[in-house]
C-alpha cells in the first residue's frame, strides 16, 4: 500500500489501514525490540499496538504530511520512543537504530498515559448517550470539522453540530461535577 | 468557574496546536493569571484527555482481537492442514462450476475500484477556490464537488472523472478519462486504470483489457492489472 493510499484508507475511517499496518509491521518490530532491548515478547506487542494506534492518530491530526520519512521508519520510532518511555520507568538506557527523537508532546506519544482523575472521566463517558459519543470521537479523536461532523451525522448544518458538540460537553462535564461533589 | 463557548473553540484550538502564536501567548497568559480560568481550562482539557485516551483503548482492543484471531490462526495451522483437503476438494467443485454462475461484473468492479486519493490539497490549500472541490471530495460529497472541478486541468478533469464514477456516471467518466489517458500529465497512468473500469462498468470488457495490457507495462499499476486480468479471465 502506497503512503498515499495507507492515508487516504485512514481519513476514510477505514479499518483496512489499521490492519494492514499491524499485520505488515508486528514480526519485524517485535522480533527487533525483543533483539536489542530483551523485553519480553507481551511488551513488544503491547508497545507495537500503542505505536500503530499513535500512528493511525497523528495522521488524522494532520501531523504525518511533511516528515519525509518511510512508513516503516516511523511506526518504528514511535514504537522504540514508547518502549524506552516505559524502559525508562524501570531506570534502563538503550540505544539503537530508529534514534529519531519524536517531541513527546508534538508526535502524541502520551496518548495512552492518563491520570487517575482522566481515568474517572473515562467512566463518565461510557454512561454518555451514543450519539454524544460518537459525536465527541468525531471531534476530539477522529479530528473532523464540524462540517464533516454535519454530513456524517446527518445535521442540517455545521452549526447544528456545533450546538450538539456544547450540548454533550455540558453533560459530561455536568457528570463530572457530580462526581466531584 | 463557567466557560463560555468562545472560550471552548479557544481551548479546541489550543489542544489541537491551531493557534497562532499570539493567541497562543495570550491564552497562556491568561491562565497563569487568572487562577479561576486556569482551573476551568485545565478541567475541560482533562475531559478531552480522557475523550482520546478511551478511542485510543478502543482501537488498540480492535488490535489485540485482531492479535487473538491471528494467533488462534497459528496453533490451529495442523488442523487446518487437514481441512485443507477437504477445502480443496470443496475448491475443485466450485471451480467446476465457476464458468456457469459466481463473480459478475459489479463484483470484480467492487473488488479492485478503491478512489484515488486526493494528492491536490496540500498544494492548492491557499486558493479557497481551488481547494473547496477537494475538500468535498475528501468529505465524499462528490455530487456537490462535481461541478466545482475545473476542466482546464489534468488534475480538474480526473477529479471529476472520480466523482461521476462515485455516482455510476460511467459514460462521462469514461468520456473524460479518454482524454486523459491520451494526453501527457501525471495523470495519464491513473487514468487508464480508471478508464479500465469505467469501461468494465459499462461492459465493454475487450476495450478494458486493451487499457489493463497497457497497464502491465506500468511499475505502480502492474500488479493490480495482473489480478484483474486474471479475474476477468475467469469470466470467460
Amino acid at each position: 500500500m502506497y503512503f498515499e493510499e495507507l492515508k487516504a484508507s485512514i481519513l476514510k475511517e477505514d479499518d483496512l489501514a489499521l490492519k494492514w499496518l499491524y499485520s505488515n509491521f508486528k514480526l519485524a518490530f517485535v522480533e527487533w525490540a525483543i533483539k536489542v532491548y530483551s523485553v519480553e515478547k507481551e511488551m513488544a506487542l503491547d508497545v507495537f499496538q500503542e505505536a500503530v494506534v499513535i500512528f493511525y492518530y497523528n495522521i488524522k491530526q494532520g501531523k504525518v504530511l511533511e516528515t519525509g520519512v518511510s512508513v516503516k521508519t516511523y511506526l518504528f520510532a514511535i514504537g522504540k520512543n514508547t518502549l524506552m518511555s516505559q524502559l525508562r520507568k524501570n531506570r534502563l538506557k538503550f540505544t539503537s537504530m530508529y534514534d529519531v527523537q519524536l517531541e513527546d508532546q508534538k508526535w502524541n506519544l502520551g496518548l495512552f498515559e492518563v491520570d487517575d482523575d482522566q481515568h474517572r472521566i473515562v467512566k463518565l463517558i461510557d454512561t454518555l448517550g451514543s450519539i454524544c459519543r460518537q459525536l465527541l470521537r468525531l471531534f476530539y479523536f477522529d479530528n473532523n470539522s464540524m462540517e464533516a461532523i454535519a454530513i456524517k451525522m446527518k445535521y442540517k448544518n455545521e452549526n447544528v453540530a456545533k450546538t450538539q458538540k456544547m450540548r454533550c460537553l455540558k453533560e459530561l462535564k455536568q457528570l463530572v461535577v457530580k462526581r466531584n461533589t | 468557574m463557567e466557560l463560555s463557548e468562545e472560550d471552548i473553540e479557544i481551548i479546541d484550538l489550543y489542544v489541537k496546536d491551531q493557534l497562532g502564536d499570539e493567541s497562543k501567548n495570550h491564552f497562556e497568559s491568561r491562565m497563569t493569571e487568572d487562577h479561576d480560568f486556569g482551573n476551568s481550562v485545565y478541567e475541560y482539557i482533562n475531559v478531552i484527555k480522557a475523550i482520546r485516551f478511551r478511542e485510543a483503548t478502543l482501537l488498540k482492543e480492535k488490535l489485540t482481537t485482531l492479535e487473538s484471531t491471528q494467533s488462534k490462526k497459528k496453533s490451529h495451522q495442523v488442523w487446518y492442514a487437514a481441512a485443507a483437503i477437504s477445502l480443496l476438494l470443496a475448491v475443485f467443485i466450485i471451480f467446476q462450476n465457476l464458468n456457469t454462475t459466481d463473480t459478475s461484473i459489479d463484483d470484480l468492479y467492487a473488488q479492485h475500484f478503491q478512489h484515488y486519493p486526493n494528492i491536490e490539497q496540500t498544494i492548492t490549500r491557499s486558493d479557497g477556490a481551488v481547494a473547496e472541490p477537494y475538500r468535498l471530495y475528501d468529505l465524499a460529497a462528490y455530487q456537490a464537488a462535481l461541478p466545482l472541478f475545473s476542466e482546464e486541468t489534468p488534475a480538474g478533469v480526473f477529479y471529476k472523472a472520480q466523482c461521476f464514477m462515485a455516482l455510476e456516471q460511467f459514460d462521462q467518466s469514461t468520456k473524460l478519462l479518454s482524454t486523459l489517458a491520451s494526453t501527457e500529465s501525471k495523470y495519464t497512468v491513473p487514468s487508464k486504470w480508471y478508464l479500465a473500469l469505467s469501461l468494465l462498468k459499462s461492459n465493454d470488457i475487450e476495450k478494458s483489457k486493451a487499457y489493463l495490457e497497457q497497464l502491465e507495462e506500468e511499475a505502480d499499476y502492474q500488479r493490480k492489472a495482473k489480478d484483474l486480468l486474471q479475474d476477468l479471465s475467469k469470466l470467460d
